[in-house]
């Protein structure tokens, strides 16, 4: 069966690693995936023995000398698959001797596989079309994105209601709410709680509401390179126009994409910053307190693509430890070492089953720190541990990092949070200005888009 | 130092290098058909300086996860290199120092014969100790992290091949007469007994046997596993020089 490969979108240095594997099995220890499948194959060591002989058995004598048995169709139809069983955390990269950058080599290798229609998968390809017809992964109708602040001016809160009203780009801070914040009935709450933090900082910002799209990190993670590039230069295009100095956004994938991501594309013409960043400035700067008691014990999830892909570890830490009456305890695997959630990658779209084991064992060491709420600064990974606990019978409440600040400026009080959580709820002063789109994104893991 | 130079040695060697210099364009080839940026600023030179230091000359990352490994690894590396230090030097020796100059002097009188000797026998005792690590490691603990493929098993028993050929060349070359310094060769001296064992008549045939397989080790290097020697420091430097655009502590 000849493939059509085109090696051509790898760069010379990810053929060198490919070959740069001394096959120590270190990966193996860490690797989610492998913790769950147990099988070589997913591992960054067989994974990258396979490709070479794939690679290799594209040339000639010498090349298949060098490379290994060319691989059989069997060989080959598994690669594909196990190519996607991968949640792209880059835990490989951070405990790889070699230091083989396997964060990008991972989405290169997708991007080669899906330029030769042999990826992505069925479960991608759907999100893929639903971001071209809807903008967003999950279906839902463009006028919906903003309707979490919109439905916000017929009830209690007027003032979230003006950010919605304000148009874009006459303040120089936009907030890039994203796809699962703008949608997703149980996570509405870190729009909302952002912009009440914001607004009593006294920040003048603004939201795009309906004109702001996808971006586009599902078509970065699962490969689909030029459509990602498409979408990163149409949202480039869109955001420099604004004239805007900061752009902030409460999603990693988001801020991984945007501000990692996009530079590779095209010049941005403002910085970059996950909330839990500007809320330190604004606290250093002395424009936000915390002056409202949260007693709670927590312990917090550092998102891959915030930690290990954009090196983001002490922002989200350093907020936590400014909220009176909190009690901060890390769990046993932090930071460079953090236990992916396993949503990400595009494994929870395509591999529901495998995701909720993953996740489960992030919750339960979560549950051995004894804290009451597992904190994440992603709405994606939020999503994803909900499974893990959902399946665990954890006691544990997921909560987002701005639900805590928003309960210590007296915004939100974190008991109310709790009932209305347990209740289903995403609201929480306002449990009437967030509705259940009619297919809530929560209720369809498989149709889970892949950022996170 | 009982060894002179052959044309069908060096003739071996110079197809062992074709061998291997082939291998490694092959494997050239294939990366460059690449052609999207490796990075996309500017290397931090620095960086890469430090990391050759300290990733590839000691081993630091190794040392975080495993100091067993890491004693094993740094054994094996350095017992490699420094050996092949040795050997190069006697091709210079053989081929290029003019005979009757100070170099060669010193290296046909018994100090340089003593510095040889000891120079062999240490590193040679540390690869040969590396090497029974790594096969204890894969064969008798079975560390579950480990898994054998036949490149595993050929990459290390062909080292303890080329470990153990050298040893006993030595020995043999020791009981063929008095030499110079032979007290320092501590390590060859348990190895005499192989020149008693049928086929070894000639002090010679051991110096080719081990000779051969050290070449035909070079020259297997780009066609197996082996080849992180090549690709693994420029890999660790690379990532160390990039790390800053993945916004990575270094
Ligand atoms: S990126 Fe994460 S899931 Fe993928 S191979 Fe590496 S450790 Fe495993
Ligand atoms: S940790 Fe790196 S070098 Fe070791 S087996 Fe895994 S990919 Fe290969």
């Amino acid at each position: 069966m000849t493939r059509d490969m085109d090696w051509s979108i790898l760069s010379w240095k990810q053929g060198l690693e490919l070959d740069a594997c001394v096959r120590c099995g270190e990966c193996t220890n860490w690797c989610p995936v492998y913790e769950i499948e147990q099988r070589e194959e997913v591992t960054p060591r067989g994974r990258s023995r396979s490709l070479r002989r794939l690679r290799g058995g594209e040339g000639g004598l010498l090349s298949r000398l060098v490379s290994g048995p060319p691989l059989s169709d069997d060989e080959f139809a598994r690669l594909k698959e196990d190519l996607y069983q991968c949640t792209t955390c880059g835990q490989c990269h951070f405990v790889c001797p070699t230091g083989i950058d396997t964060m990008d080599l991972w989405e290169s290798v997708r991007a080669v596989f899906a330029a030769a229609g042999e990826g992505p998968l069925p479960p991608h390809e759907a999100l893929y079309r639903n971001i071209a017809e809807y903008d967003n992964p999950w279906q839902q109708p463009r006028s919906s994105r903003d309707r979490w602040a919109v439905r916000a001016a017929k009830g209690k809160n007027a003032e979230i209601a003006k950010v919605a009203t304000a148009a874009p780009g006459t303040s120089e801070v936009l907030l890039f709410v994203g796809c699962t914040a703008s949608f997703d009935m149980n996570l509405k709450q870190v729009a909302i709680n952002t912009t009440k933090v914001l607004q009593k900082a006294g920040i003048d910002f603004s939201i795009l509401g309906q004109a702001e799209r996808c971006c586009g990190s599902t078509m970065r993670r699962v490969g689909m390179l030029d459509r990602f590039e498409e979408r990163a230069k149409e949202n480039i295009e869109q955001f420099n126009g604004l004239g805007i100095k900061t752009l902030v956004t409460s999603c990693s994938g988001c801020f991984k994409t945007i501000g990692r991501d996009y530079p590779k594309v095209g010049e941005l013409d403002f910085e970059v910053l996950h909330v839990s960043q500007y809320l330190l400035r604004l606290l250093e700067e002395g424009a936000l307190t915390l002056d409202t008691e949260v007693p709670l014990v927590v312990t917090y999830h550092d998102p891959c693509h915030f930690g290990r892909h954009a090196g983001v570890f002490e922002a989200p830490r350093k907020v936590l430890g400014q909220i009176p009456g909190l009690e901060f305890r890390e769990m046993e695997r932090i930071k460079e070492n953090s236990r992916c959630c396993g949503a990400g990658g595009g494994v929870k779209a395509a591999y529901p089953g495998l995701q909720g084991s993953i996740s489960h064992a992030r919750i339960k060491e979560a549950e051995a720190t004894g804290a009451e709420a597992l904190v994440s600064t992603c709405p994606f990974c939020y999503q994803g541990l909900q499974v893990g606990m959902t399946g665990a019978g954890s006691a544990l409440r997921m909560m987002d990092l701005t639900e805590l600040v928003s309960a210590a400026i007296g915004g939100t009080s974190v008991d109310v949070a709790a009932a209305a959580q347990a209740d289903g709820e995403g609201a929480v002063e306002v449990p009437t200005e967030v509705e259940a789109p009619s297919a809530a994104p929560s209720a369809a893991p498989s149709e889970a888009p892949v950022e996170g | 130092m009982g060894y002179t130079h052959s044309i069908l040695f060096y003739t071996l060697a110079t197809v062992a290098l074709i061998v291997m210099a082939v291998g490694v364009a092959a494997r050239v080839m294939i990366w460059r058909q690449g052609k999207a940026p490796s990075w996309h600023s500017a290397l931090d030179r620095g960086a890469l300086a430090r990391a050759v230091v300290s990733r590839v000359l000691f081993q630091s990352t190794i040392r975080r996860q495993s100091l067993v490994r890491w004693a094993m690894h740094m054994a094996i590396f350095w017992g490699f290199v420094l050996l092949f230090v040795e050997s190069l030097l006697l091709m210079v020796l053989d081929w290029f120092v003019p005979a009757g100059s100070s170099v060669a002097v010193f290296f046909e009188g018994s100090d340089g014969h003593a510095l040889l000797n000891v120079w062999g026998d240490v590193w040679g005792l540390v690869l040969l100790a590396g090497i029974v690590v790594a096969l204890i490691r894969r064969y008798v603990v079975r560390t579950a992290q480990l898994e054998t493929l036949a490149d595993d098993a050929v990459a290390l028993w062909f080292l303890l091949g080329v470990s153990l050929t050298g040893f006993a060349a030595e020995g043999v070359r020791l009981a063929g007469g008095a030499q110079p310094a032979a007290e320092w060769a501590f390590a060859g001296a348990a190895f005499t007994w192989v020149a008693d064992l049928p086929g070894v008549e000639s002090p010679m045939t051991l110096f080719y046997v081990h000779g051969l397989a050290s070449l035909a080790f070079l020259a297997y290097i780009p066609y197996s596993k082996m080849v992180h020697m090549l690709t693994a420091p420029i890999e660790m430097s690379l990532a160390a020089a990039t790390a800053r655009e993945r916004s990575e502590a270094i």
